[in-house]
């Protein structure tokens, strides 16, 4: 589920930090610029790994920060395609199931993706599975908070830097709130097979 | 910023816990070794939020997976014994961070597991990861005293 990718930067240093260890500083200046973010392509940033290498310090006229180039190692959430997750119900609706990682909330198992036949149970606002025995059905419901094993099927990245904004103020509200519902990252998940589901479905009673 | 397509290479979420620990570890003693020192403009200026949140949260979910009871000794150990079921890379490594001990779980991470694995093998392999491998919460006992001792 996570990886360690190779990327190119450059760094720029403020004169204050001068006098601290310069791996110490740019480490810092990458983690402040990559950690919590989504890299578009790439996945969801969660710390550096290491340091490569690092260029020359370049001093720049009428500029009192130094710009150096750094070669790095940065650890990245990007699960691959068909791989098993376990995360954790976030939240239910009729579209689906909602599931976070803690760390990482987007992941959304569709309606159709569900074991099949599944039901959305309007009262309670939660789906079950209607698991069918010899005589009879019975629901599974999948409550908020339990403990779900899923396969991601499919990822979706999304650009959500701002766009051109157009000249009149009308428009530009409107694209302001176009953006809002982006979401830069998200997984989609499956649980139509056997094992997968709510973890208390599979546990073997022997 | 770029990135390199070709230099993506899976991490264990053994090796991911190590990183993130250590930075969480290095995050507390630099803020209590700096309070009380020379002004707070510094604490407030390192103070890297996204950082300690993902790192935070994402140590809170490593904590609750199998991969904080191994260490390097086990799995190399259980690498090498499983060298034999001819398993593809990936599927070792969602067995290392998933820790399957059923049939059923291990067929969803093993692609065509009923034609690679015949039925005595599957067992075999799920005996290897139960003896293996340690279970999530399995060696409280014995991480106990350690953590008494540091204390």
């Amino acid at each position: 589920m996570f990886v360690v990718a190779t990327l190119d930067d450059t760094v720029s240093i403020a004169p204050h930090l001068f006098n601290e260890q310069l791996s110490t500083i740019v480490a810092e200046e990458i983690d402040r610029k990559l950690a919590n973010t989504i890299f578009q392509e790439l996945g969801l940033c969660i710390c550096l790994y290491d340091i490569l290498s690092m260029g020359d310090c370049i001093l720049l006229p009428s500029d009192a920060n130094f710009h150096i180039k750094v070669k790095f190692r940065y650890v990245v959430f990007r699960p691959h395609i068909d791989e098993i997750l376990v995360g954790k119900i976030r939240s239910s609706s009729k579209d689906g199931i909602t599931v976070t990682l803690d760390f990482f909330d987007d992941i959304l198992i569709p309606s159709t993706k569900l074991q099949h036949p599944s039901r959305f149970i309007e009262s309670e606002q939660t789906w079950a599975w209607q698991y069918e025995t010899d005589d009879e059905t019975h629901d599974l419901v999948m409550d908020i908070g339990e403990e779900i094993r899923f396969r991601v099927v499919q990822e979706i990245f999304e650009d959500t830097a701002p766009k051109e904004m157009p000249n009149n103020n009308g428009s530009m509200t409107q694209t302001t709130n176009d953006d809002d519902k982006k979401v830069p990252y998200t997984i989609i998940g499956s649980i139509s097979e056997p094992g997968l589901g709510l973890k208390s479905w599979w546990i073997e009673t022997s | 910023m770029d990135f390199q397509r070709d230099s993506i290479r899976s991490l264990s979420n053994y090796e991911t816990y190590l990183v993130v620990k250590q930075i969480h570890e290095t995050n507390n003693e630099r803020e209590n070794g700096k309070r009380g020192k020379k002004g707070q403009n510094r604490t407030l200026e390192h103070c890297n939020y996204g950082l300690n949140t993902v790192t935070y949260e994402t140590l809170k979910y490593l904590e609750q997976t199998p991969c904080v009871e191994q260490n390097p000794n086990i799995i190399t150990q259980f690498y090498n014994e499983i060298k034999k079921f001819d398993l593809k890379k990936n599927e070792i490594l969602q067995i290392l961070n998933l820790r399957p001990t059923t049939p059923v779980e291990l067929q969803l991470i093993i692609e065509d597991s009923e034609t690679r694995l015949t039925e005595i093998q599957s067992n075999e392999l799920i005996d290897l990861i139960r003896t293996q491998l340690p279970p999530v919460g399995g060696s409280n006992q014995t991480n106990l005293p350690n953590e008494t001792m540091e204390s």
